[in-house]
């Protein structure tokens, strides 16, 4: 009896968000792939046709097949290069006791920096008459403007990968730390008594409980970097460009014969987002088992 | 050798931190910065006259911005505490499934969702407006909201509730005098990632806002199309001082012996 009452009483818990989310995120779902299939087309005259068309237009569309490289590269490039930084720093973090506070706050510091800011101290300081080009003109070691190698804007997506690394890699930080603060702390201390090596201790008793916080936290930085549009925009080159930033061309294009196109990458990449995220909790689990 | 190597990477990364932050600075105050020069010839106060200019773009921005990323903090802090208090300590049918609905929007970019749900918002007028916004907004922010909340809902001892219960308070006593000031902490952190989701958000805006809500991110889009680099670096500067100051007082419950960000740490 206790139970049933329990259980009514978190619907009503659970209810704004339900409501909220599937009126707009699955909704908003759903309704993409429709258009991205033909349906409530915002051409006028043109009958409405079901078709996909628009699946076969983004797998020939040039830029889209360039932009899929790019993406894959600076979301994998950023996921695993952020979360090995992290580990490495929270690590240290925890070991040091001189400005152990200090540091933890610094570790804070960039999460409630926008994106947009994020993006902008990257362009002013890594482009080719950026601080660092300035620097090492300075110094000799590069010969003016043009001497410095471009990697801001750039086809290889470094400009791009720093601005994630900068914002990501202190909140991996944080979500380390803090699973490091945890009840692990007694554990660790009591092998420490026991005579157990740091090394042994980070294998046996560290690695294993931090496991799941980097686990989360490699699949929001991984579904962030790939479809995030904001610094790719502007920190990348017009061509090729992420996925997201095709996909918003092609949806606010003149042509609005491209819409259901724009639907149609959009859909894609989120399904396939989707796809990798399940396929790498599905390999970690039996990671985790062994 | 073991003894430098710590210092000096734990000093990288604190450089590597601040030193974009130096770059923003300097061209926040300087009149014009030419190749070669190490630093400005001639510093000016231009770049924050123009943003506190009370009738220019950024001050606008900011009361605009303001408007909607509270609107959104509060919103999203009461919707998704609620349902982060049900998974933490309730079992109701179809518990997977509602994990998977909270999770899924932390996966599926939001510009997808929102091109997709562009067309409804036209229909029922709320494109071009704040609470067209404001509801985009709720996408990205609530599903961060529940998972911060459960994880501080997963530490909650039911029995405090039921003590001041069994001694006659009233459901809403209960709420404001013993759940609340217990939880604090995790709705602090909520509010704080609503807010600087909301704060920070570009594309959600621009897709359901157009041209008609000018949030500070578009301003910033819009300097940084042009060359004016002292206003890019004044408005960065206005742009990131809020959501410092909201981290300021947030940032013990960021990390702790309690800390409120183990929820994103279970997904």
């Amino acid at each position: 009896m206790k139970r049933k009452v329990r259980e009514r009483k978190a619907i009503w818990l659970i209810l704004p968000t339900v409501l909220v989310l599937t009126a707009l995120f699955v909704g908003g779902f759903l309704f993409g792939i429709l258009q991205s299939l033909g349906f409530f087309s915002v051409i006028a005259d043109e009958k409405q046709r079901i078709s996909l068309d628009a699946y076969l237009a983004v797998f020939q569309n040039e830029t889209v097949r360039a932009g899929i490289i790019l993406t894959f590269r600076v979301a994998l490039l950023s996921t695993i290069l952020s979360t090995v930084i992290a580990l490495a720093i929270s690590l240290m973090i925890s070991r040091t006791k001189r400005f152990q506070s200090v540091l933890i706050s610094i570790t804070q510091f960039n999460i409630p920096i926008p994106h947009v800011v994020a993006a902008t101290g990257i362009l002013l300081t890594f482009s080719q008459s950026g601080l660092v080009s300035r620097l090492s003109n300075h110094f000799g070691v590069t010969e003016g403007s043009s001497g410095f190698p471009i990697i801001t804007n750039d086809p290889f997506g470094y400009g791009i990968i720093m601005s994630y690394l900068w914002k990501e890699i202190p909140f991996m930080c944080v979500l380390i730390l803090s699973a490091l603060r945890g009840p692990v702390t007694n554990l660790d201390e009591t092998a420490k008594t026991l005579g157990a090596s740091y090394s042994y201790r980070l294998r046996k008793i560290i690695l294993p409980y931090i496991f799941p916080a980097i686990l989360s936290g490699t699949i929001i930085v991984f579904a962030f970097s790939f479809g995030s549009y904001e610094v790719p925009y502007l920190l990348g080159e017009p061509y090729p460009s992420t996925v997201s930033v095709v996909a918003y061309q092609l949806y606010t294009d003149r042509d609005l014969a491209n819409r259901p196109t724009a639907m149609a990458l959009a859909t894609i990449t989120s399904v396939v987002i989707g796809l990798l995220v399940y396929a790498y909790m599905l390999l970690t689990k039996q990671e985790g088992r062994k | 050798m073991k003894i430098i190597f710590r210092p000096l990477f734990l000093g990288l990364f604190v450089f590597w931190v601040f030193f974009p932050f130096l770059s923003i600075i300097i061209w926040s105050v300087a009149a014009g910065w030419r190749f070669p020069d190490l630093l400005p010839e001639q510093y000016s106060a231009r770049g924050y006259q123009v943003s506190f200019d009370p009738d220019g773009d950024i001050i606008r921005g900011v009361i605009t911005s303001t408007i909607i990323a509270l609107v959104v903090g509060v919103l999203a802090t009461a919707i998704g505490s609620a349902a982060g208090r049900a998974i933490a300590m309730y079992n109701f049918k179809m518990k997977k499934f509602f994990q998977f609905l909270v999770l899924a929007p932390l996966i599926v970019p939001g510009l997808a969702v929102t091109m997709g749900i562009q067309i409804l918002f036209i229909k029922y007028g709320l494109a071009d407006s704040m609470r067209g916004v404001i509801l985009a907004h709720l996408i990205p922010t609530v599903p961060y909201v529940v998972m911060i909340m459960s994880g501080t809902f997963a530490n909650f001892d039911r029995a405090y509730e039921e003590q001041g219960q069994v001694l006659g308070a009233s459901r809403l006593t209960v709420l404001r005098k013993i759940t609340l000031p217990i939880v604090l902490p995790g709705l602090a952190v909520s509010f704080l990632f609503a807010f600087v989701i909301s704060w920070s958000e570009y594309i959600l805006t621009l897709l359901v806002g157009g041209a008609a809500v000018k949030t500070l991110p578009m301003v910033l889009f819009a300097y940084l199309r042009g060359s004016d680099l002292t206003l890019v670096g004044a408005a960065s500067i206005v742009f990131m001082i809020p959501p410092l100051i909201l981290l300021r007082f947030t940032s013990k419950h960021l990390v702790g012996r309690s800390s409120s960000v183990t929820g994103l740490g279970s997904v």
